[in-house]
């Protein structure tokens, strides 16, 4: 199954909050932990994750910082800040009402 | 055999421009953990590289997606750089109509235009940093917000600059026509001198590793009261004196106090921020 675009790109937001609320990360590994997560259904073209990061920073909701990674490569780390914290309850909050209304309207009904 | 170093530096170089040169390192570093997990994988090289290109995506499409994100310019540099066009297109023509007397004279009208033109661009900078306090206090700018403003608050300075020395330069050219010497050590030659050694040393340490944008901001200040003294500094023939002192005490307690509140601001919203 495919996801529609629109949704895919409605839930980048809380999904990378989500994850950088678990502990530091970067972009490579944001993009295997959401195809872990999704099971491989949620398909993002990878590069496109960049711009919700680089955004995320801006409204400086996330911090990023170069760092040498045990590979010895540099790489960009994101971690979540206070403002993402407050962004990301209010999208659980969002998200739960979206569906629990949707679960009421699609659980099986009794004849 | 597929030489992926010469392949990876090749789309470097093609796409560093359409991306943008900070954006490519980090969409390089992701390029090469695919094309790293692929291989690794057991796929051959050739088709590894086409795999992972094709999940990174067209580097247009990207640089599209970048700039639907990119705030623009921070409005009191936009706003700033538009008044110093202005008055100085106002200033030239005054210029231009000085213009036409003896060698002296001419000289004496470019090297105000310069000086001005110069001084202005670098109460500016500071100008956008004391801006940038203010704004602290209600929605205080992110840091990569604050890290556009290093590439234009360098140009300026730069400009700032290359007009002071000729504006200085001129000065000593007409201080030797009109005074018959070129330098004599007075408060307002002393004071240009300062602005150019500020000057210098405020774009060496833009260029320097250390140089954080919103500690380069807050720098601006420092300037501010160099060129305000220079500016209201008295002049040989000894006018301006009695107005001079007043005016730099005033602003250097103003400056030294916007200046500790911004670092004040800046401590707090590191510490503040978080998690």
């Amino acid at each position: 199954m495919k996801l529609d675009k629109e949704l895919v790109a409605a839930s980048s937001v809380p999904l990378v909050l989500s994850i950088l609320a678990e502990g530091e990360s970067y972009g490579y590994a944001i993009i295997q932990r959401v195809r872990e997560l999704s099971k491989d259904e949620i398909e993002w073209t990878d590069g496109m994750l960049y711009p919700v990061l680089h955004w995320l920073e801006e409204k400086g909701q996330i911090r990023g910082r170069w760092a040498k990674a045990d590979s010895g490569r540099e790489r960009r780390y994101y971690s979540i800040q206070k403002k993402g914290l407050k962004t990301l309850e209010q999208q659980k909050k969002q998200w739960t009402v979206v569906s629990a209304a949707l679960q009421q309207l699609w659980r099986p009904r009794h004849a | 055999m597929h030489n992926l170093e010469q392949q990876i530096a090749e789309w470097r170089k093609a796409n560093a421009p359409v991306i943008g040169r900070e954006r490519i390192g980090e969409l390089e570093n992701h390029l090469r953990e695919a094309l790293g997990e692929l291989i690794q994988s057991g796929v051959p090289a050739g088709e590894a590289w086409a795999t992972a290109l094709a999940r990174l995506g067209d580097a247009n499409a990207l640089a599209a997606e970048f700039r639907k994100v990119e705030p623009g310019t921070y409005w009191p540099l936009r706003i700033g750089f538009a008044g110093w066009i202005v008055c100085g297109m106002a200033l030239l023509f005054f210029v231009k109509a000085r213009i036409a007397g003896q060698i002296a004279e001419n000289i004496l009208a470019v090297h105000a235009f310069t000086i001005t033109m110069g001084y202005s661009a670098s109460l500016i900078v500071g100008a956008v940093g004391i801006c940038s306090i203010g704004q602290g206090f209600f929605a205080p700018l992110s840091p990569s917000e604050s890290q556009r403003l290093v590439r234009p608050l360098f140009n300026f300075s730069v400009m700032a600059w290359v007009l002071s020395l000729l504006g200085v330069i001129l000065g000593m050219v007409w201080a030797s026509i009109a005074w018959g010497r070129a330098w004599g050590w007075d408060a307002k030659e002393c004071g240009g001198l300062a602005v150019l050694v500020w000057q210098v040393a405020y774009i060496c340490f833009q260029r320097s590793k250390a140089a954080k944008a919103q500690i380069t901001l807050l720098l601006g200040l420092v300037g501010n009261f160099i060129v305000t003294c220079a500016w209201f500094a008295p002049m040989n023939s000894g006018g301006a004196a009695t107005f001079s002192r007043p005016v730099i005490l005033i602003s250097g307690a103003t400056y030294l106090a916007l200046l500790i509140l911004g670092f004040l601001s800046m401590k707090r919203r590191a510490i503040g921020n978080l998690p």
